[in-house]
């Protein structure tokens, strides 16, 4: 990545520096103020999307981490959140532990169920492995399906709302920013492990897993490390979610959700933190614009049915997918690079 | 016995369509390295083209079969040219999400077209569905019809590829893409051919299924269930995933009479996991040999 000019790396800190220069943290601070502020004119559900984006940008951290870094394709990331979002509910629920003790525990015992299902990592590996976690989003939901004296079965589940040191987070507002909070914290972690050793092992892992081997990688131990980190930060978004909606249901930890994971992951950018912040945004405001235009439609031309809007959804979507894959499957990250570039060097073309 | 007879028997029966689908998605691994998630909705694209065209445009139910397969092998050959042929050499994962967001693309389409949940029954029945009674069990015709039809179409299939021009073709893309290429054979005309007969096992085994207990899109996710079954049998073999189609209805069989409705959901993955830690490669898969 070019520096802007004038700008030298001088020192090792300097080097490894996330914000370079000034205006890099106007730009942070900036952005943080627009944060904090946003619900002083935001309306109800604009709240309600922009928490459910935080909480998925946790749960696509993870993915990214898992898939992005380290290769290996997990198609049943919703089932990990599910595991998450259900043990807090039932820590909350039965054993009345406090939101921030259920919190970090559901999150640890969603990354032991992903070592559970990576494990078979050690033997098989690309497709196979692919399908192993196909695998998991089944028998997870199978078996919260038939547990229902603790996870309540098909009927939902209710929660309550995090109680943090005396302050009762029970209005959309105020859970705003804990969401928030969370998902700048967990970015700022993803962001840091990538540029450590483990980042790099991971990368070496997914490029070529044999030469990782030769280079003195432990490939079994990174993998493990890929999939306990990638499943705790889908169980810390699960946690988050269930607290935030106050009921929960199986119903929202599909096949489909996991999909929609991937494809945020592959929209923004596999193997850039950015990149999955912009792949679900992305995607976040496609859903709610098919949403708000499908209804349109299907009353203009009434003779396509009651079922054309999901319809529409699953369609666009997957259309959308698509075209990222095949004509730009570095991402948006990628792009926003390449824009980024064009303007720091602005008006000079190299 | 004659209830552990009856499971077994009618479980092996739709494994039989399982069978016939996992094959559809083999050789197209096969030939091109690509996994196909679409295979569950290509099964009810054939399913639906067949009911629309017997029920609605009215043509014999003979023709209204042959021309449902027609065009989902025309469907398959449109599949192949975009967005698949552009994958080809990708990498896995984005193999694997090109033919799910097809998939997902598919199943808006076949939505908004058929309607979504309300079942299309095939009335009058293709098949007789009065239950023949031998000794103490008793079987569904259907069910009977359909394994045996299932069973021929795949003793076809190996008869196709041992003793046409057309099928060595593929046997030898199969092999080595670069080496037919050498040849003189036209590898992209085997890719369209593989993907038309994959999408018409697939319609096969949709119309037979559809005829049975009428279809609707959640009828899909019968592709999902061909995926484990070939993993079973290993990936690059045909009759590796007639038997691992056979296996895993056997296992839904079973599972239902004794365990209960419901478990043979995920009984193909658990037996899957289990069978792919003790055999990574499945039963007869290519084993890739690694050393560091």
């Amino acid at each position: 990545m070019p520096l802007p000019s004038g700008i030298y790396n001088v020192t090792y800190k300097k080097d490894m520096a996330i914000f370079r220069t000034w205006d890099h943290w106007a730009w942070l601070i900036g952005f943080f103020i627009f944060l904090a502020v946003i619900p002083t004119f935001a309306t109800r559900s604009q709240i309600n999307t922009l928490i459910t984006i935080a909480c998925t940008v946790i749960a696509v951290h993870g993915l990214n981490l898992l898939t992005g870094f380290c290769g290996q394709i997990s198609i049943g990331h919703s089932a990990f959140v599910a595991v998450g979002a259900y043990t807090s509910a039932i820590l909350c629920n039965e054993l009345s532990f406090p939101f921030w003790i259920a919190m970090p525990l559901a999150s640890i015992f969603a990354g032991l169920v992903g070592l559970l299902f990576g494990a078979p990592s050690l033997r098989v590996k690309g497709f196979y492995l692919a399908i192993t976690t196909l695998g998991a989003q089944f028998i997870i939901i199978f078996v919260i399906m038939h547990l229902p004296s603790i996870t309540g079965g098909v009927r939902s589940l209710d929660v309550p709302p995090p109680n943090l040191f005396g302050f009762l987070i029970e209005t959309d507002y105020s859970y705003y920013y804990l969401a928030m909070v969370m998902a700048i914290l967990v970015t700022y972690f993803v962001k840091n492990i990538t540029r450590t050793g483990i980042g790099r092992a991971f990368v070496a892992v997914r490029d070529n897993d044999l030469a990782a081997e030769g280079m003195g990688i432990g490939l079994f131990y990174h993998k493990m490390l890929a999939f306990f980190l990638g499943c705790f930060l889908a169980g810390l978004s699960g946690s988050i979610y269930a607290h935030y909606l106050q009921t929960i249901n199986i119903e929202y930890f599909t096949l489909m959700d996991s999909v929609w994971y991937l494809g945020m992951l592959i929209v923004g950018g596999l193997g850039n933190t950015l990149g999955s912040i912009f792949g679900v945004i992305f995607i976040s405001v496609l859903r709610e614009a098919v949403m708000k235009i499908a209804p349109i439609v299907s009353k203009a031309i009434p003779s396509l049915g009651v079922e054309f809007g999901a319809a529409m959804g699953l369609f666009v979507m997957g259309l959308v997918i698509m075209l990222f894959l095949v004509y730009e499957p570095r991402g948006l990250a990628y792009r926003w690079e390449v824009i980024k570039n064009k303007f720091r060097l602005y008006p000079f073309p190299y | 016995m004659a209830i552990f007879l009856q499971h077994a028997i009618s479980g092996l029966m739709v494994g039989a369509i399982y069978g016939l689908v996992a094959v559809g998605f083999v050789i197209i691994i096969k030939a091109s390295e690509i996994f196909n998630f679409a295979q569950g909705e290509l099964l009810i694209l054939g399913a639906f083209l067949c009911w629309s065209l017997i029920f609605q445009f009215k043509f014999p139910p003979w023709l209204g079969v042959l021309a449902a397969l027609g065009l989902a092998a025309l469907f398959g050959m449109v599949l192949e040219r975009f967005p698949l042929r552009a994958m080809i050499g990708q990498p896995l994962f984005a193999i694997i999400m090109v033919t799910l967001t097809v998939g997902l693309c598919l199943r808006g389409l076949l939505t908004a077209i058929w309607g979504g949940m309300s079942w299309k029954v095939f009335k009058p029945p293709l098949l007789p569905p009065e239950p023949v009674v031998i000794g103490e069990l008793m079987l569904s015709q259907q069910h009977i019809y359909g394994f045996f039809i299932a069973v021929f179409v795949v003793v076809m299939l190996s008869l196709f590829f041992k003793y046409t021009r057309a099928g060595l073709a593929m046997r030898i893309v199969a092999e080595d893409n670069q080496v037919a290429q050498a040849m003189g054979i036209s590898v992209r005309r085997v890719f369209r051919n593989t993907w038309a007969i994959s999408a018409i096992l697939a319609a096969i085994g949709g119309i037979l299924l559809g005829s049975i207990n009428g279809i609707n899109i959640p009828l899909a996710n019968i592709g999902l269930k061909a995926i484990p079954a070939a993993l079973i049998g290993g990936l690059q073999s045909i009759p590796g995933a007639v038997i691992g189609g056979l296996l895993i209805g056997l296992l839904e069989g079973l599972s239902t009479g004794y365990i209960g409705h419901g478990v043979q959901e995920v009984a193909a993955y658990v037996v899957m996991i289990v069978v792919l830690i003790f055999l990574p490669h499945g039963f007869f898969g290519l084993e890739t040999i690694e050393r560091v």
